[in-house]
């Protein structure tokens, strides 16, 4: 129980926290180039010796696609985002709010740290479990709930659902 | 488009396997798919901002087997999804890098194919404007070809094209921006290929040139028709690929190396021989136009119609015979003169006929109250003008039937040559009448004829 308890813990700290315990190989090396980055004397003696992350959000969700053996149109139908948006995500001609990246999370039936870096990737905040919103939708991801399932909890709660705050 | 649409289309996009990218660059991608039949098909995704829906609704609705075929069209956000047929076969750049140049008469053949073909694409209003050795495929029925993925419908009231592509050293110097692709684009690009074909070498070879002069590889009639062909000014090459596919010819004929039965039997077939070769062996790569991206060879092409196994009778190819019919030969003119001379009797013709006419209308108006006008020497001049004025018209005749290029813009557009005649003189017409009711009316003011 401990051990399951610790395991959240370190999934949930957001991965710009210097000394994450993440078990996540990324996780871990992105530590340790904040360390590195640290200990550089410039900007530059860091940015010209390491290679920063070069893939992008639709380059993700397309390794997401094939790894979990998903098409497109089963994505759309799951995540609740409309075709037209959801199709350009996927060529990367759109941008997804958090809402919509969340939708779209929940569509692939992503675990939380798939989840997290595709929030990452969009260039938005992670779920942070201090927020009642944010740990509802921890939970339902953890339990592998549908995007309609994790609606209806956020209803539930009283806060705004990911329908009413996506492009969807 | 509603969602529920659009997931249809995604989900019928995503029924296709995909087997291999084949490229990818500005012009989009282009992938080698299979459908849950098995059947093997290319799939191109072109970017919305440049594709030409029109011009491949109009590739659909050809079926020469010259061409190939269009399976089908549909369109994604953002995205014009075209599936076409798979060709089997090499395209004409490895065949000529494994075998090496082709024979003078293997190359003019397939010139004069690609000519037919191409010239089914613009009577359909359809500039190709990436003619080159990858993008043709030699099977055993002939050359096909292939990418028309920048094809374009023929707007004549642009100025210029909205997106520049092409192959370099193909790509006529007004696909680069300068000003509208026509039919004469592909032209130059068909010279271009002609040269490769009979030299072996891509233009960026630095040997291309020397290559092109030299009298063994391209003897000088052909060198001529190919220098024609690639004229910087469009207005200085062969106006349509029928012209190319007749200079072709007669240039052949000069260099007594084409009979009328056809090319000589064993060397067309030695063509198709390496081709069935090749479908034995393992795909090869060839270039990408655009990207230079490699691309992956084709799959069989089972033709609708089947054809006989022999060599090639050229004389028994429908294509040719229709070309034999039409252009093979040249009409002799009715008059010795440079074009220049011709144009200008024609034009001063059409001014003094006008102007007989305009004189002679107003002769029948103000006739009765103006006796002067009707007697003495007026008379004269304006019938001089009315025989100067026939003069015009015998030899606009003798312009159209000569030298195609007078009319060339109009006729391609599908306009009789009687009607441009028609057009061109009522402009003359009505010019002058303005003209001639001015000074009738200056001349009134004026009390010159109280």
């Amino acid at each position: 129980m401990s051990s399951q308890k610790d395991a959240h813990r370190q999934a949930n700290i957001p991965s710009d926290t210097a000394g994450s315990a993440a078990a996540h190989e990324s996780e871990t090396l992105t530590s340790e180039l904040l360390e590195r980055l640290l200990a550089s004397a410039t900007p530059e003696a860091y940015l010209d010796t390491t290679t920063l992350e070069g893939r992008g959000l639709h380059e993700f969700l397309l390794e997401l696609l094939e790894q979990k053996k998903l098409t497109r149109s089963q994505v759309i139908r799951a995540s609740g985002i409309n075709g037209t948006f959801c199709y350009q995500l996927f060529q990367g001609a759109r941008h997804p709010s958090r809402d919509t990246a969340l939708m779209l999370s929940l569509g692939m039936n992503c675990d939380l740290q798939e989840t997290q870096r595709i929030l990452r990737l969009s260039g938005h905040a992670e779920l942070w479990p201090r927020k009642s919103r944010d740990a509802i939708i921890i939970f339902c991801i953890e339990h592998g709930l549908s995007r309609e399932q994790t609606d209806d909890e956020l209803f539930r709660f009283g806060e705004k659902t990911l329908l009413d705050g996506g492009e969807g | 488009m509603d969602d529920e649409r659009l997931l249809r289309l995604i989900e019928h996009d995503e029924n296709y396997e995909l087997v291999q990218k084949l490229a990818q660059g500005p012009s989009g991608i282009t992938e080698h798919v299979c459908d849950v039949t098995g059947a093997h098909y290319v799939r191109k995704r072109i970017p919305g901002a440049i594709a030409a829906r029109d011009a491949w609704e109009r590739l659909r609705s050809i079926a020469d087997p010259r061409i190939v075929r269009v399976h089908e069209i549909y369109e994604l956000p953002g995205e014009l999804v075209v599936v076409c047929e798979w060709v089997e076969g090499q395209s004409l750049a490895e065949h000529v890098e494994k075998n090496g140049p082709l024979t003078q008469a293997e190359a003019c053949d397939v010139v004069r194919e690609l000519c037919a073909a191409v010239d089914v694409l613009h009577r359909h209003d359809i500039v190709h404007r990436d003619i080159s050795p990858t993008n043709v495929i030699v099977t055993e029925k002939g050359p096909r070809l292939i990418d028309l993925g920048i094809a374009r419908v023929h707007d004549s009231e642009q100025q210029k094209d909205t997106t520049t592509l092409g192959t370099w050293g193909y790509a006529a110097p007004e696909q680069y921006g300068f000003a509208q692709t026509d039919a004469r684009s592909d032209v130059y690009a068909l010279g271009r290929l002609l040269a490769f074909c009979l030299t072996g070498l891509r233009p960026d070879n630095p040997r291309f040139d020397e290559a092109l002069a030299t009298e063994s590889s391209v003897p000088r009639p052909v060198r001529e028709v190919i220098e024609r062909a690639c004229a910087f000014e469009p207005s200085a090459r062969y106006q349509s690929t029928p012209e190319l596919a007749c200079a072709l010819e007669q240039a052949m004929r000069a260099l007594g190396s084409f009979a009328d039965e056809g090319v000589s039997q064993q060397k067309a077939a030695s063509l198709r021989l390496d081709a069935q070769q090749t479908d034995a062996q393992q795909p090869t790569v060839a270039q990408q136009t655009v990207t230079q991206q490699p691309i992956v060879a084709q799959q069989q092409y089972n033709p609708p119609s089947a054809k006989s196994a022999s060599p090639v009778n050229f004389s028994s190819m429908p294509t040719l015979q229709v070309y034999a019919q039409g252009v093979s030969t040249q009409p002799t003119t009715w008059f010795k003169l440079p074009l220049g001379w011709k144009k200008l009797l024609s034009g001063l013709g059409m001014v003094f006929f006008g102007f007989w006419a305009v004189v002679f209308a107003l002769m029948a108006i103000f006739g009765s109250k103006n006796q002067e006008f009707v007697r003495g020497v007026f008379v004269r001049i304006t019938s001089m003008f009315f025989a100067l004025g026939c003069a015009a018209v015998v030899v606009e005749i003798d312009l159209f039937v000569t030298n195609r290029r007078h009319y060339s813009q109009e006729v391609l557009r599908g306009e009789l040559p009687f009607r441009i005649f028609l057009k061109r003189f009522a402009g003359v017409l009505i010019t002058e009448a303005m003209i001639f009711l001015l000074i009738v009316l200056v001349a009134s003011a004026t009390h010159v004829y109280s």
